[in-house]
């Protein structure tokens, strides 16, 4: 499709640990597809250890994935980027930047921000001194700071405005795509605000799309265009963001949506409420059924042996789930 | 009788950079059975506010003045072989991070037999079983599994459950608390809200629960309390803070949080600048920096604590002084 800038098809990630001299594998993911549309905001929700962040480092090919495809649409051709050496991405790496939850492990603490700023243009051979400066300028400004802000250093900064830095830094290089993941996680509550209020901005203004990973679905829901649900390394629910919070379909995703705390005690105490039972399961034994089958309370016999396809109920909606 | 008074209490750090007015002059009461939350940001002093009702606020902390009268008891003038008699048995905590309070190196069950040998009068073997209903108490599926865990073994779910068990062993009249359910994934947290809940409507004990989130805290507190900068902005009623939020830091911190009506493509409340340091807080008002209904007073003087209506419902704000009351509306007149 003409405006989808990422097509992301059936990635699959193992990693090999091994603990006490054995080796055994983690099924990080197990198949996961998605596109992003130019300017589109792609929620990622689900548990800790369900995969997102490594979702995020195989697409910005800090992981290499066991297996499928992500193809990316840039200079009017698609390439499939997981099939690309580091030397072939090296030219596309300026299309998809990313945004971590600590910023400060990611900004080198030695360099001040403009020196930072300055190699980020310099290693990508985007433009000469001049043009460089002034596009440092005028990047600090966007993510409102100041140029005297560019002599310092990171640890000069609160969380917030490293957080700031980190986002100048993925900005500056025009990129079709951010993947933040958990950007606000570490920032406290009435500077998360600022934060997101800055990646709306950024987005009206530059038309870049994200792909924006939390586990506070609160925060999902307000910033998404659309939301994929995930559950040991699989996509269990895929949904415009209206949808998915009006119509939930897979069991994982009511439990989800129903842990969210309203911040209103009246409401908060009447709202019906559907608490799991359980922890997810080890990522090392994927189940031969649905993977949520142990924990899931409208669970029947064909669950626990039979994968459940991914079904298209309505428009754009998809859900891996037997009874949905 | 309250079951838990502190009074003016004030907690200071004697740094090498300085003094850290972490608590300074926070006082609230906490009646039996009932669950006060603590909500903040971090770095207001929920957490030393807590460590010094359990008597463990050391070198360079100092506790400079104030009480903490527990059924009566100043606990601050206790000994600290007199305060043992209330630590882990009237008063127990649950910390963020099970593993730093749990012996990694300990199977779970024993942690737990040796916590009840110490309490109560019991053979090993009526321990054990203690142990196991504890477990069980505290919603561990396979509790008899369990006991024969290490710490690691568990995830953090069920390790935070862990410590709620050994926690309420003593039976203590209050538990507290700091931030249980902040490295918990939100299912998670959703049963161990429940768990406090119910075991604090069984077993009558009060609760003091710190978090950052007003989402925990609309889901569990009967009474609020609102820390900003080592000092409480406003507290009151659960239902009357959240429905009446008067304090610019408590609208701001309500309005930064997306709601599920929040509509989209709309902008968050923020609020600008960042949580100040405690070494040299703000003069006056200590959120005047970051108000946008700051007076000129704001910038100089401490704002009183007032009570508003007839409820409990206090705040610490120039804007509600009656002193000031002119000053507002001067301000509103210049703003429209
Ligand atoms: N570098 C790695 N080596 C081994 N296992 C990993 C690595 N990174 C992640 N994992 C495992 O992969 C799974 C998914 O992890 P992750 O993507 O970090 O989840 P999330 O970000 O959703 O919390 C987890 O079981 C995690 O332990
Ligand atoms: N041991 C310590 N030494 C110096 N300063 C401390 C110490 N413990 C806490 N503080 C300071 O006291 C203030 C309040 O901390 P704390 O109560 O832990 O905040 P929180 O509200 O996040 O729990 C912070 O500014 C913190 O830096
Ligand atoms: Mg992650
Ligand atoms: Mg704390």
């Amino acid at each position: 499709m003409k405006d989808t800038v990422l097509e992301v098809k059936d990635i699959k990630k193992e990693f090999v640990v091994s603990r006490f001299g054995r080796k055994k594998k983690i099924y990080a993911l197990n198949g996961v597809s998605f596109d992003l549309k130019k300017g589109e905001v792609l929620g990622i929700v689900g548990e800790s250890g369900c995969g997102k962040t490594t979702l995020g480092r195989v697409i910005s090919k800090i992981y290499e994935p066991t297996s499928g495809e992500c193809i990316l649409n840039v200079e009017g051709k698609e390439i499939d980027i997981a099939k690309l050496d580091e030397k072939k991405f090296r030219s596309y790496r300026k299309y998809i930047q990313m945004i971590f939850q600590d910023p400060f492990a990611s900004l080198n603490p030695r360099l001040t921000i403009y020196t930072t700023l300055y190699d980020v243009l310099k290693a990508h051979g985007i433009g000469n001194k001049d043009y460089r400066n002034e596009l440092i300028e005028k990047t600090i400004k966007e993510v409102g700071l100041e140029n005297y802000h560019l002599f310092r250093y990171p640890h000069e900064f609160s969380g917030g405005q490293r957080q700031r830095i980190s986002i100048a830094r993925a900005l500056i290089l025009n990129p079709d795509i951010i993947i933040a993941d958990e950007p606000v996680s570490a920032l406290d509550v009435s500077i998360q605000s600022q934060i997101i209020n800055l990646m709306l901005d950024i987005r009206e203004k530059f038309g870049v799309s994200y792909i924006f990973i939390s586990h506070d679905i609160s925060v999902v829901r307000y910033i998404s265009d659309k939301v994929m649900v995930m559950y040991l390394g699989f996509a269990v629910e895929k949904a415009p963001v209206d949808v998915l919070f009006d119509r939930p379909l897979h069991p994982y995703t009511k439990a989800l949506l129903s842990a969210i705390l309203t911040p209103d005690p009246k409401k908060e105490r009447t709202r019906k409420k559907m608490i799991l039972q359980g922890d997810v399961p080890d990522p090392s034994k994927i189940p031969m059924g649905c993977v949520f089958a142990d924990r899931c309370p409208i669970k029947k016999d064909i669950c626990e042996k039979v994968k459940p396809e991914e079904r298209e109920i309505e428009k754009d909606h998809f859900v891996s789930c037997h009874f949905a | 009788m309250a079951l838990l008074e502190v009074k003016n209490l004030r907690v200071y750090f004697h740094t090498r950079e300085g003094t850290v007015k972490a608590v300074d002059d926070v006082s609230f009461t906490l009646e039996k059975n009932e669950t006060l939350c603590l909500v903040g940001e971090s770095g207001c002093g929920k957490s030393v506010t807590a460590l010094s009702i359990i008597g463990l606020i050391s070198n360079p902390g100092k506790i400079e003045s104030g009480q903490i009268l527990f059924e009566g008891v100043d606990l601050v003038k206790l000994k600290k072989s007199e305060l043992r008699k209330f630590r882990g048995t009237e008063i127990s905590m649950i910390f963020q991070e099970p593993m730093t309070s749990l012996n990694p190196s300990l199977k779970v069950g024993f942690q737990i037999v040796e916590l009840l040998l110490e309490h109560f009068n019991v053979s090993k073997t009526e321990a054990k079983n203690l142990a196991v209903e504890f477990l069980k108490k505290v919603k561990i599926p396979d509790a008899v599994g369990t006991y024969d865990k290490y710490p690691h073994q568990l995830s953090g779910g069920m390790r935070q459950r862990v410590m709620i068990a050994m926690a309420l062993i003593s039976k203590p009249s209050l538990l507290i608390a700091d931030e249980p359910t902040t490295a918990l994934d939100v299912t998670i947290q959703l049963q161990i809200l429940e768990l406090i809940r119910d075991l604090k409507n069984s077993l009558g004990t009060s609760v003091i629960l710190i978090t950052h989130d007003m989402g925990v805290v609309a889901n569990l507190a009967d009474k609020v309390a609102v820390m900003y900068a080592g000092k409480i902005v406003e507290s009151g009623e659960v239902f009357e803070v959240f429905e009446n939020p008067l304090h610019p830091y408590t609208v701001g911190l309500l309005g930064s949080i997306p709601k599920l009506d929040t509509p989209k493509n709309s902008r968050l409340i923020s609020i600008p600048g960042n949580v100040p340091r405690l070494i040299n807080p703000p003069k006056g008002c200590r959120f005047h920096e970051r108000c946008s209904r700051k007076l000129e007073i704001c910038e100089i003087a401490e704002p009183p604590e007032m009570t508003i209506g007839n409820s409990n419902h206090r705040i610490a704000c120039w804007l509600y002084s009656d002193e000031f009351q002119g000053a507002v509306d001067t301000d509103e007149r210049y703003g429209s």
